[in-house]
């Protein structure tokens, strides 16, 4: 999946003609909310966190508390679920 | 000068209060015994803190209480930068703790000059040698797992923290030094080493690895991930974090941000991977 990353490797679903487009499979099948709490550090890169920790990509990890994450790609499995009963007609619009 | 003073009982109380605060005491005082017994008591300067040993923890534990899990009676205690020598001098029941200059949580060890002392770990001897121990502090009313903790240590993976599971097509061989996995088929699979353990208030997983055969398969990837479920079948892309190991490598430590991670986690390495793992802990 195409997603886009800032100068503080935050991902972003829309380039706002700063950012940098990365390829990554770990973002296949998430909602746009899951994707936007990600920070997504390429192969090569690094990162340092506020109190000095430095990491190294590539690597992928949360910068938003992940329970908010999962509990909004768990929403919207939910809403794909239930579209997809419609569609077979065995579902209430 | 009279013998008998007629004394406010408000102004008792504070007293008495005040000694209770300062002999962390909340027992009833009688007046005038009760006050003396208790001044007695208190310690002048000092320790701020005391150690228990039981199997199950304390109901009603003090402030800095230091709880080591033990069916063995403490017969002494002692602190040492270094971890005490393979043949013990020590009496069968001493508690030996390793302070540390940072960690999870510390106890205030003195009431009037403030140390602030960070326990890793803890050992107590047994009939011919020591024996690691567990061990909680009692801090700002809550129990708090003691210094850094360890996944798995080299040296001593038989009193690992964690139990391991094992799922896919490889083999796994767990020693007391390391952790050594290695995956035969040149096929796509899932190879999993996973330990549960509570990421709450932790910041960083740490993994000392080498690193002997990687797969840089676009299906499938290598590397240690941290995962939020509890599936006993862990992919790659139910992961909360994780990193890829693109190269072989000698021995290192590599890194993973949890601090956005609360509750209880799993690690575990995904996928065609041969390692032999060395260390791992979280701050």
């Amino acid at each position: 999946m195409v997603v886009f990353i800032d100068q503080d490797f935050k991902c972003h679903i829309r380039n706002d003609g700063t950012m940098t487009e990365i390829h990554a499979d770990f973002f296949d099948g998430k909602c746009d909310a899951f994707i936007e709490g990600y920070r997504f550090i390429p192969a090569g890169e690094n990162w340092t966190r506020e109190d000095g920790a430095v990491f190294h990509g590539e690597m992928v990890a949360p910068w938003k508390p992940y329970s908010e994450l999962d509990a909004a790609q768990r929403e919207y499995e939910r809403e794909l679920a239930k579209a997809a009963m419609i569609l077979l007609g065995e579902g209430d619009e | 000068m009279a013998n008998e003073y007629a004394v406010n009982r408000a102004d008792l109380v504070r007293v008495a209060d005040a000694i209770r605060e300062k002999g962390k005491t909340s027992d009833q005082l009688v007046f005038p015994s009760g006050f003396v017994s208790a001044v007695d008591g208190i310690k002048a300067g000092g320790l701020n803190f005391e150690v228990v040993g039981s199997t199950e923890q304390p109901a009603n534990p003090k402030e800095n209480t230091i709880w080591v899990e033990t069916d063995q009676e403490i017969t002494g205690w002692s602190f040492a930068d270094i971890e005490p020598v393979t043949t013990p001098e020590e009496p069968i029941g001493h508690v030996w703790f390793t302070p540390i200059s940072r960690g999870k949580q510390s106890i205030n060890a003195l009431a009037e000059n403030t140390i602030q002392l960070y326990l890793n770990k803890v050992f107590q001897r047994t009939s011919g040698e020591w024996t690691v121990r567990d061990a909680m502090i009692y801090v700002n009313g809550e129990w708090c797992d003691v210094g850094i903790q360890w996944l798995f240590e080299s040296g001593y993976g038989e009193n690992a923290l964690f139990d391991y599971e094992h799922e896919g097509n490889s083999t796994i061989d767990v020693s007391v030094d390391r952790i050594k996995t290695n995956y035969s088929s040149t096929n796509n699979g899932q190879m999993l080493i996973s330990a549960e353990f509570d990421a709450t208030g932790l910041n960083t997983l740490y993994v000392e690895a080498e690193v002997t055969k990687h797969n840089n398969n676009t299906y499938v990837k290598t590397g240690f991930a941290v995962n939020s479920t509890a599936h006993a079948y862990i992919g790659l892309l139910s992961c909360a974090v994780y990193f890829n190991i693109t190269e072989n490598s000698s021995k290192k430590v590599y890194t993973l941000p949890i601090s956005e991670l609360d509750g209880i986690q799993k690690f575990i390495t995904v996928g065609l991977l041969g390692a032999e793992i060395y260390n791992i802990w979280c701050e």
